[in-house]
C-alpha cells in the first residue's frame, strides 16, 4: 500500500490579527507529486513555511509518522524536508556551486553535484559565476538545485512558474518528471494557476481559497467541481 | 614628498591593524545585524589583560593566545546573555543596551586599575628599520605582519570550511541558511565567539602601539565603525579598504592638522559617508538582511 511520507492536520497560521492558514489537513503519500492550487494571498507561501518550521503555526505535522513540531528549521531539513521557496533565498554573492554546496550542509553531500549538474547541465556552465548576476531562471534552477543538494524524501517548491518565461516553466516540468523517475522522492508544489505544469507533474491536487481547503481530487477533475469553478471562475 | 611618502608607510602599516581591529565588529554587524556599541571595551579589555599578564611576568605570545582563548568564552557568554535577546529589538533599543554594557565595562576596568594612561612595552621592540630615509618602527611592523596574517586566516576560514561558509551565508540569507539545514543559533553563537576573540587579540595590538585608559573604548568603536562604513561591510577584502582609508585620514589630519583633530576629521568623513556613500568609498555593498 501506499505509505504516508506527510500528514499536517488541523494546521493554522495566523501573523498577528491576519488569518493566512485555518484548519488545513493533507497528506503526501512516498512517491508521489501533490500540487496545492490557489490565488493570490490564499496561503500557500504560508503553508509551506509552516511545514518547513519557519512560521509558528497551531496543529500537527508529522513527517514519516514522526510529530515534528517542536523542530526547528535545521532540524527538519536533517530529516528529509527540503524548501524551494518563490523569493529563492539565494546566496547573492556566492557562486553558483558554493550555493550548491550549502544545500549539502546537513544532508547529501559533493557527490550530490553529479546528479544535480546531470539535471540542469546549463548550471554547470556558469558554476563558477556569482548567483546575483544571473538571470530569473537560472537563479530558479540554482534554488531547486540546492534544495536537491541534502537528497531529500520530500521536496516542495513554492509557485515554480512565477516570472518565468513558457519554454523555461516546460523544461523545469520536465526536469521534475526526471527527478520523480530516478530518485526516491515526493514533490509538493503550489501553484497560482490550475492548468499549468503541475498538472504535467502531479495527478493529485488540492485547491485553497483564503486559507481553507475548498477542494481535492484528480488535477484533471478538479476545474469540473463547481466550488473550484466558483474560487476560479467566478461562475456557479 | 619624503613626509607624504612617510605617512603613507605608517597608514600602511597601521591600516593592516585597523583591519583586523575592526573584524569583529564586522562579524556582528554583518551576521546577527547588531551595531554593538560595547566592541571598544572588549578591545580595551584585551589590552588591560594584556598589560596585566605581562607585567605578571607572561609571555606576548601566551597572552595573545589567552586573549584570544578569553574573548571567545566572552563572546560565547555574551551572545547567550544579550545578543540572542537583543535580535528581536528594535535598532534604538540595541543601541541602547550596548552602550550601556560599555560604560559598564568602562567603569569595571577602571575600578580595577584606575584611570592611569598604561602600555605595553616589548624588550627588543623599542627600535626601528630604515629603508633609506624611511623609518619603519618595528613594534608597528610586527604588528602589521601578525594583523595581515590573521586576516588571511579569517579570510580562509570564511571562504573554504564548512562552519565559515555557514556564517556568510546567514550574514546574505537568513530564510535561505536555515533551509541548508544550518542552525541559526549555533551560528551566532560562533560568530560572536570569533568576534570578541579577535576584539581582545587585537586589544593586544592596541595596547602596543599607543597608551590607553579605562575610557577609550568610545574612540575604538568609532574607529571601527569607520573602518567597516568605508570599506563596506560582508567581505574580509573592505576591511582592509577601510582600514586604510581610516589610517591615512588620521596620519594626514594628525600631521598637517593636529593630533588632537584627528578623532574630529574621522568623525567629520564618516558623517560624510553616511550621507553621500551609505555603501562604502567603494561602493561594496550591505548585505541585505533576511
Ligand atoms: N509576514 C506576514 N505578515 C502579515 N501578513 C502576512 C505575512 N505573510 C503573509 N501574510 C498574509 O497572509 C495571507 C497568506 O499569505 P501567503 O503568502 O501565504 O499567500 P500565497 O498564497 O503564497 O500568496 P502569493 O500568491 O502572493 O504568493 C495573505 O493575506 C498575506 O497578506
Ligand atoms: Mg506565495
Amino acid at each position: 500500500m501506499e505509505r504516508e511520507l506527510l500528514r499536517v492536520e488541523d494546521l493554522s497560521v495566523y501573523y498577528g490579527e491576519v488569518r493566512a492558514l485555518e484548519g488545513i489537513s493533507l497528506r503526501v503519500f512516498e512517491n508521489s507529486a501533490m500540487v496545492v492550487f490557489g490565488s493570490n494571498g490564499s496561503g500557500k507561501s504560508s503553508l509551506l513555511k509552516a511545514i518547513m518550521g519557519l512560521v509558528p503555526y497551531q496543529g500537527k505535522v508529522f513527517f514519516k509518522g514522526k510529530n515534528i513540531d517542536s523542530l526547528e528549521t535545521h532540524k527538519r531539513v536533517a530529516l528529509g524536508i527540503s524548501l524551494a521557496t518563490d523569493l529563492k533565498n539565494l546566496f547573492p554573492y556566492m557562486s553558483v556551486e558554493e550555493n550548491l554546496l550549502l544545500g549539502a550542509y546537513r544532508r547529501g553531500g559533493r557527490e550530490r553535484f553529479e546528479k544535480v549538474y546531470e539535471y540542469f547541465p546549463e548550471l554547470f556552465e556558469v558554476r563558477k559565476r556569482r548567483v546575483g548576476e544571473l538571470s530569473g531562471g537560472y537563479q530558479r534552477m540554482v534554488s531547486i538545485g540546492r534544495a536537491l543538494m541534502s537528497s531529500p524524501e520530500l521536496l516542495m517548491i513554492d509557485e515554480l512558474s512565477l516570472g518565468l518565461a513558457p519554454k523555461v516553466v516546460e523544461r523545469l516540468a520536465q526536469v521534475l518528471l526526471e527527478i520523480r523517475k530516478k530518485e526516491e522522492v515526493s514533490l509538493l508544489l503550489v501553484e497560482q494557476e490550475i492548468y499549468d505544469v503541475s498538472s504535467v507533474v502531479c495527478s493529485h491536487g488540492y485547491v485553497l481559497d483564503l486559507g481553507r481547503l475548498v477542494a481535492q481530487g484528480k488535477v484533471k477533475e478538479l476545474l469540473e467541481k463547481d466550488v473550484v469553478r466558483r474560487v476560479y471562475l467566478g461562475i456557479a | 614628498m619624503e613626509v607624504i611618502l612617510q605617512l603613507l608607510i605608517n597608514a600602511f602599516l597601521l591600516g593592516g591593524f585597523y583591519a583586523l581591529l575592526a573584524s569583529g565588529f564586522s562579524l556582528i554587524w554583518g551576521v546577527l545585524g547588531l551595531i554593538n556599541l560595547a566592541y571598544g571595551s572588549f578591545v580595551l579589555l584585551g589590552a588591560y589583560s594584556a598589560y596585566f599578564l605581562h607585567q605578571k611576568g607572561f609571555n606576548f605570545w601566551l597572552v595573545l593566545f589567552i586573549n584570544l582563548f578569553l574573548g571567545f568564552f566572552l563572546g560565547l557568554f555574551l551572545n547567550r546573555l544579550l545578543f540572542l535577546r537583543l535580535l528581536r529589538f528594535e535598532a534604538l533599543s540595541v543601541l541602547l543596551l550596548t552602550f550601556g554594557l560599555d560604560v559598564l565595562i568602562s567603569n569595571l576596568i577602571n575600578l580595577f586599575f584606575k584611570g592611569d594612561v598604561r602600555s605595553v612595552s616589548l624588550e627588543g621592540l623599542g627600535g626601528s628599520f630604515f629603508l633609506g630615509e624611511y623609518i619603519l618602527p618595528k613594534g608597528r611592523l610586527l604588528v602589521f605582519v601578525l594583523s595581515v596574517f590573521f586576516i588571511l586566516l579569517l579570510y580562509l576560514f570564511l571562504k573554504h570550511t564548512k562552519e565559515g561558509r555557514a556564517i556568510r551565508a546567514v550574514s546574505m540569507d537568513r530564510v535561505g541558511a536555515q533551509l541548508c539545514g544550518i542552525d541559526l543559533g549555533r551560528t551566532y553563537d560562533l560568530s560572536s565567539a570569533l568576534a570578541h576573540s579577535l576584539a581582545m587579540f587585537s586589544g593586544a595590538f592596541y595596547g602596543l602601539l599607543q597608551g590607553f585608559t579605562p575610557f577609550d573604548s568610545g574612540f575604538i568603536t568609532l574607529k571601527v565603525f569607520f573602518v567597516c562604513i568605508a570599506g563596506g561591510l560582508g567581505r574580509v577584502e573592505a576591511l582592509l579598504l577601510g582600514g586604510f582609508a581610516l589610517a591615512v585620514l588620521e596620519q594626514f589630519s594628525g600631521f598637517y592638522v593636529g593630533e588632537g583633530y584627528k578623532s574630529a576629521f574621522a568623525l567629520l568623513v564618516l558623517f560624510l559617508l553616511l550621507a553621500f556613500r551609505p555603501y562604502g568609498i567603494f561602493g561594496v555593498r550591505l548585505h541585505e538582511r533576511a
